[in-house]
């Protein structure tokens, strides 16, 4: 087991704490020890290069993939074997890479799909228009007609409809211009000042380490540095490349 | 409110919803839930097949002397159409768009509708010349169209000159001027190159019933000469005729022709002709002689041809008194008598302006088809959902009808009011409040609507045990696959840093 190299928690139990976790497809290990503490209310980045292993660790902590190995604690609370749908409604909601909206609903349709949650329709239409006034304008519109930023606006406030506690958000960036990347980044900051902790998980760092309050850097399905936003920042050429800059 | 009260409430509105819901009878003061019936009558129909023509249809030129069309639909939606110059359905009803997109529509037409419309009232009647008209009515219950004419002939006129002033009085136009010229409609001399008739009649006609909904159509034509005289129909009458009513159809009809002459030569039909559908009769076989010639001119018969289709509540019938098929490359080079000797120079010989007569068309190729007497009727219904009320529906005293019919059945006191959609006859009894009357032997056990292949079990079929054990089973295994898999990967065993084990609720943390 490795030592565990993550901020230290402060009087609450972190949000999320994963020790030596370990995932696999078949045979080949993806996550090989990762060691990771989220605290409550924060926001938290997830940086690393392609095939680091981070969507793989939001599936595993997200239900969607069993881990083969390793503990995982959400809240103070050991979880094993809980279902996406257990975990959903204990407040962990993630957004996939590539959205995942409904393309053949309608914005509204896609949204009225959250009130699965046991959310009043009513109150996730009027929260999603006010932090997204865009949907507003497109709710009689097809899914699949959104540009893409408008997507992960939709795919954001889906997920923001089951009122989550943590949200955990996989390449928020991935096929949007840099404007829009921006816009977006805005509006998770201003979700997390509602109080609702963050994993973010992104290739591109400038932009989550904007709004983030801790980083984690991931290579070969371990965490090779956590630490405050600039200093993760300073090192991470060398932790990308190996120190060719 | 109590919870009897609403599931009372609960039964009740889910059945007034379920009865408004419900297709009732159609209009036109049928029973019948639901129908459909087509008529149509083409005394002579002319297709050819040139693709080069700029029609997108397949044939390019699909024509009809005589046409009459009679449809009706549940509602009913009515449409009867009368032509005696119908240039097929794409040209027919699509001629607006094929001139342009205007409101324009082919002249030579009398439509009536149910409902009606300024276009087509409910009776409408032109007179393309003297003797010579087109009929249309349309109410709830009848359809009809009707086209009578002394028929066609061939001076050297050409067409819409022909039709002259009778075309001046289409749309409802009306002049005290006698029309000219007042016999046979006279057509270019093309045209009559193709087909000359005599005495044409041709109707169509559907008729609602109060249970059934019958279609009828008839094509008559005293003589028809075809290409200039080289095929001559001494006279035939097809009819067809549909009856559906919603349980089975009855489709039938018959095909009978005078004679037939291919060039002189007569093809062997008595005095009485030749009559099909309904006898046994046996077709008599084309003379070799004959057809020998005729495939030397790219001339193809099949006579006589008849298609019955009945299936349940479903029926049609089509007749088809001739089908004249012609090939126009060896009929072209037939009549420019090119190397031509022997019988087929005299049959030629015999017809002195036949080429001069079909020789444009002949132009057009590659193949003409006639049809010489072609009648469709197709017929179909479904019987109206009649109720029978509730089971032993107790509303109340009243006298048992002894189950007299669906509409009524249910309507008396106790479990004698089980008439129902096809409640019998049965005798009476009396009851009253909530003791059923016997009810005498009446309404027999209503035979319900299901679809085909409905085999649900019944309600309460299946033991209660045996339900409450496949559940408990079902709980079990998958408790135990869960079990397995987490051991299996590992995640199962308790945590090492001694935290309870479990699904936090992090918006109440």
């Amino acid at each position: 087991m490795t030592e565990y190299q993550g901020p230290a928690p402060i009087g609450t139990p972190p949000i999320l704490e994963l020790i030596d976790l370990h995932a696999a497809y078949g045979r080949i290990e993806v996550l090989r020890g990762v060691d990771l503490l989220v605290p409550r209310g924060a926001v938290m980045a997830l940086l690393g290069a392609n095939g680091a292993g981070k969507t793989t660790l939001l599936r595993v902590l997200s239900g969607l993939m069993p881990s083969t190995s390793g503990d995982v604690h959400l809240s103070g609370v050991h979880i094993s074997n809980a279902t996406p749908d257990q975990l959903t409604r204990a407040g962990l909601t993630m957004v996939p890479e590539g959205r995942g909206v409904f393309p053949n609903l309608t914005v509204e349709e896609n949204l009225w799909l959250s009130s699965y949650s046991g959310q009043p329709v009513e109150k996730i239409l009027t929260n999603a228009y006010a932090r997204f006034p865009r949907l507003k304008e497109r709710r009689r519109q097809l899914a699949g007609s959104l540009s893409g930023g408008e997507q992960q606006m939709l795919s954001l406030a889906r997920a923001l409809a089951s009122d989550p506690a943590l949200l955990l958000l996989d390449e928020l960036s991935m096929g949007l211009a840099p404007l829009i990347v921006e816009s977006l980044y805005d509006s998770v900051a201003e979700i997390a000042e509602a109080g609702v902790s963050i994993l973010v998980v992104e290739q591109f760092a400038s932009s989550a380490l904007r709004v983030s309050d801790y980083a984690a850097v991931m290579q070969g399905g371990r965490i090779v540095e956590t630490g405050e936003p600039g200093e993760i920042e300073s090192k991470l050429n060398e932790l990308y490349f190996g120190g060719a800059a | 409110m109590k919870r009897q009260t609403k599931r009372t409430i609960g039964v009740v509105g889910s059945a007034v919803v379920v009865t408004l819901m419900w297709p009732g009878p159609a209009s036109g003061d049928t029973s019948l839930g639901g129908y459909s019936g087509v008529a149509q009558a083409q005394p002579i129909r002319v297709q050819i097949y040139e693709p080069t023509i700029p029609i997108p249809s397949t044939p390019q030129i699909d024509g009809s002397i005589g046409y009459t069309k009679s449809t009706t639909d549940t509602g009913p939606v009515s449409r009867a159409t009368a032509s005696y110059l119908w240039p097929g359905d794409v040209i027919g009803d699509g001629f607006g768009q094929l001139v342009g997109g205007t409101a324009a529509k082919y002249p030579v037409q009398a439509n009536s509708r149910t409902p009606a419309t300024a276009d087509s009232p409910a009776t409408n009647t032109i007179q393309l010349t003297d003797g010579n008209g087109m009929t249309t009515s349309s109410s709830d219950t009848s359809t009809k169209a009707t086209v009578t004419g002394l028929g066609i002939a061939g001076p050297s006129t050409n067409l819409l000159g022909g039709l002259g002033k009778g075309l001046g009085q289409l749309g409802g136009t009306t002049t005290n001027a006698k029309p000219t010229p007042d016999l046979p409609v006279p057509v270019s001399k093309t045209l009559a190159g193709l087909a000359t008739v005599q005495n044409v009649k041709s109707e169509s006609e559907v008729v609602l019933g109060k249970n059934s909904v019958t279609t009828t159509a008839h094509a008559h034509i005293s003589e028809t000469k075809l290409l200039g005289g080289l095929i001559t129909l001494g006279g035939f009458d097809v009819t067809s005729k549909s009856v559906s009513d919603g349980k089975k159809a009855v489709s039938s009809g018959a095909a009978t022709i005078g004679s037939i002459k291919v060039a002189g030569i007569n093809l062997g039909l008595d005095d009485k002709g030749l009559q099909i559908a309904g006898t046994t009769v046996k077709l008599p076989g084309i003379p070799a002689a004959a057809t020998s010639l005729l495939e030397k001119l790219g001339i193809s018969i099949e006579y006589l041809k008849t298609k019955r289709v009945v299936s349940g509540a479903d029926g049609s019938f089509t007749a088809k008194g001739l089908i004249l098929s012609i090939d126009t490359q060896p009929l072209k080079t037939a009549l420019n008598l090119g190397g031509i000797v022997g019988p087929l120079a005299d049959l030629i010989g015999k017809i002195p302006k036949l080429g001069s007569q079909v020789g444009p068309l002949l132009g057009l190729g590659p193949r003409i088809v006639f049809e010489i007497g072609d009648v469709m009727t197709s017929a179909t219904a479904a019987p109206a959902y009649t109720g029978g009320g509730l089971p032993g529906g107790n509303t109340g005293g009243g006298t048992n009808t002894g189950g007299t019919g669906g509409a009524t059945g249910g309507t008396g006191a106790g479990t004698g009011g089980t008439g129902g959609a096809t409640g019998g006859t049965g005798g009476t009894g009396t009851g009253t409040g909530n003791t059923p009357a016997t009810g005498g032997a009446g309404g027999t056990t209503p035979t319900a609507i299901q679809p085909a292949g409905f085999n649900l079990p019944a309600l309460g079929a299946i033991p209660r045990l045996m339900i409450l054990g496949g559940l408990l089973f079902a709980v079990a295994l998958g408790w135990v696959l869960r079990t397995a898999g987490g051991i299996l990967l590992g995640n199962s065993r308790n945590c090492a840093y001694g935290l309870t084990t479990g699904v936090p609720d992090l918006r109440k943390a």
